[in-house]
C-alpha cells in the first residue's frame, strides 16, 4: 500500500469518526438506540438501559382478543434472550423476526403475534425512572388498526 | 481550496517537535501494547477456567500479539494481527462491546498500516492519534449536553447505586439529600434524580464543560500545554471514579501525546506498575477493588 493511499485512508477514518457521533446522537433519540454502545462516546451521558421484560401476545384467525403466551419452552426462551441482548443496546433499530418465526413454529393457529418489552428508562425532564413499552406486531399493524 | 483546508485541519495537531515525534511514536505504542495485553487477561482471570474456546483463544492470540509487538521489527505485522482478533471479538460480542474497545480498534489500526519509521506516515500516524483524543473528549461532553441528563445532576445521582461512588459523591451532598439518593435502586418509579444541591450541580455541569471545553484548547496549538495537565487529571478523576482503569490508561497515554516533550516513553514503567497492581488485584492477591 502506497502512502497516498494510507494517507487518504487515515483522513477517511477521521472524517468518519468526525461524522459519526452526531449520527450516533439522532438514532439514539429517534431509534432508542444506547448512549453506550457503538462509538458514539456517549458512555454516561444517559443511565445504562436496563429491559425488565417481555410480553408475547397471540390471535388466532378468528380474530377476538389476543392471548398471552405462557410458559414458554427453552427453544423460545433462548430466542427470546438472543432478541433482548440486542434489542437492550440497538433499541428499535432491531426487531424480534427470528423470535417471531420460532413463536410461530410452535403456535401455528396463531395469525397475529404481538412481541412486547418493557424497559426501565430516565425521563431527563422529570428525573423519574419510568417504564417504557415497545410493541412489535407481525404482520405490522396498519396505522390506522385499534391495538 | 476546501482540499488545502481539510489538509491544514489535519495537520492543526501535528507536535511542536518534529525531533521527538519518533520517541514519542515508538513510547504510545509500546504504552498501547502492553495496556491492550494485559487488558484481555485481567477480564478473562475472572471468567477462567469457563471462558468459551474462542475468547480462550482469543487472549492467548493477544497476548502473544502484543509481546511481538515489542519488538520494532514485527510490530506492524503484530498490530494487524491485534486488529484481527479485536475485530472479531468486537463482532462476538456486538453490539455490547464498550466504546473503549472501538478505540483501541482504531489505534491498532494505525499501528498496523502506518510505519512510525517512515517520517510522514509517522507523522500521520501520531496527528490520526491527537484528533481521535480531540475528538474522543469532545464527544463524551457533548453527548452529555444532548441527552440531558447532567443539568441537575441526574446521571452522577443515578451512579450512586453503586457503592463505590459514594465517598466521593457524598462529599458533595447534605446527609438527607444523600441518603435520599442511595436509597434509590434504578427501579420503575424511583425518582427523581435530580438534585438542588449546588456544589453537585456545578460539579455536575463541570463534567461536561471541561470535556468539551478541554477538547479545543487541546487541538489549539498555543492552549495546548496549559490543556494537558487538567485533561489528565479530568481523565483520571472521571477514570477512578467510574472504576474504569483499562480506558483510563488507553486514554491518557493518548492524552501524553500532546505534552510539548516526550512522555510517553517514560510513562512505560508507571503504566507497567498500575498493570501489575490490576493483575494482582484480579488475582486476589492484593485487596479487593471493583474495576473494569
Amino acid at each position: 500500500m502506497t502512502y497516498r493511499v494510507k494517507r487518504a485512508c487515515v483522513r477517511l477514518l477521521l472524517l468518519v469518526l468526525l461524522l459519526w457521533p452526531p449520527v450516533h446522537a439522532g438514532l439514539v433519540s429517534f431509534y432508542d438506540l444506547s448512549a453506550w454502545k457503538l462509538s458514539g462516546w456517549g458512555m454516561y451521558s444517559q443511565p445504562r438501559p436496563k429491559d425488565v421484560g417481555m410480553e408475547v401476545y397471540g390471535r388466532t384467525a378468528g380474530g377476538g382478543d389476543y392471548d398471552q403466551l405462557t410458559n414458554a419452552s427453552p427453544a423460545l426462551q433462548t430466542e427470546a434472550n438472543a432478541f433482548l441482548a440486542q434489542h437492550q443496546w440497538l433499541g428499535r433499530l432491531t426487531r424480534p423476526d427470528a423470535f417471531a418465526a420460532a413463536i410461530r413454529h410452535e403456535r401455528p393457529d396463531w395469525e397475529a403475534l404481538r412481541i412486547v418489552t418493557f424497559r426501565s428508562h430516565m425521563e431527563p425532564d422529570t428525573g423519574m425512572i419510568v417504564l417504557r413499552r415497545t410493541e412489535f406486531d407481525y404482520p405490522p399493524r396498519a396505522p390506522e388498526e385499534p391495538r | 481550496m476546501t482540499r488545502a483546508r481539510l489538509v491544514n485541519a489535519f495537520a492543526f495537531l501535528d507536535g511542536p517537535d518534529p525531533a521527538v515525534e519518533r520517541r514519542r511514536a515508538d513510547g504510545f505504542l509500546t504504552v498501547f501494547l502492553i495496556v491492550f495485553g494485559t487488558e484481555y487477561v485481567v477480564r478473562a482471570i475472572p471468567k477462567w477456567p469457563d471462558l468459551p474456546i474462542p475468547y480462550t483463544v482469543s487472549v492467548a492470540l493477544i497476548m502473544a500479539l502484543s509481546v511481538a509487538g515489542l519488538r520494532r521489527a514485527w510490530r506492524r505485522t503484530a498490530f494487524l494481527g491485534l486488529a484481527a482478533v479485536h475485530l472479531h471479538v468486537l463482532w462476538l460480542e456486538f453490539p455490547g462491546s464498550a466504546n473503549h474497545a472501538y478505540l483501541e480498534l482504531f489505534i491498532c489500526l494505525l499501528g498496523a498500516f502506518l510505519d512510525v519509521e517512515h517520517p510522514e506516515e509517522r507523522r500521520h500516524l501520531l496527528r490520526a492519534a491527537r484528533w481521535l483524543t480531540c475528538l474522543v473528549l469532545f464527544y463524551s461532553g457533548l453527548a452529555k449536553v444532548v441527552h440531558g441528563y447532567w443539568f441537575h445532576g441526574e446521571m452522577l445521582a443515578h451512579q450512586l447505586k453503586f457503592s463505590y461512588y459514594r465517598p466521593v459523591l457524598g462529599l458533595l451532598l447534605p446527609g438527607t439529600e444523600f441518603e435520599r439518593l442511595v436509597a434509590f435502586t434504578a427501579q420503575v418509579g424511583d425518582g427523581p434524580y435530580r438534585v438542588e444541591n449546588l456544589p453537585f450541580v456545578v460539579v455536575s455541569n463541570a463534567v461536561y464543560l471541561l470535556e468539551m471545553g478541554l477538547a479545543v484548547l487541546l487541538a489549539v496549538r498555543r492552549t495546548r500545554p496549559v490543556a494537558v495537565l487538567p485533561a489528565l487529571a479530568l481523565t483520571v478523576a472521571i477514570e477512578a471514579g467510574a472504576r474504569e482503569f483499562f480506558f483510563g490508561l488507553v486514554f491518557g497515554n493518548a492524552l501524553l501525546l500532546f505534552t510539548r516533550r516526550d512522555t510517553n516513553t517514560p510513562a512505560r514503567w508507571p503504566v507497567a506498575a498500575i498493570l501489575a497492581l490490576l493483575v494482582a488485584i484480579r488475582l486476589g492477591l492484593v485487596g479487593r477493588i471493583h474495576f473494569t
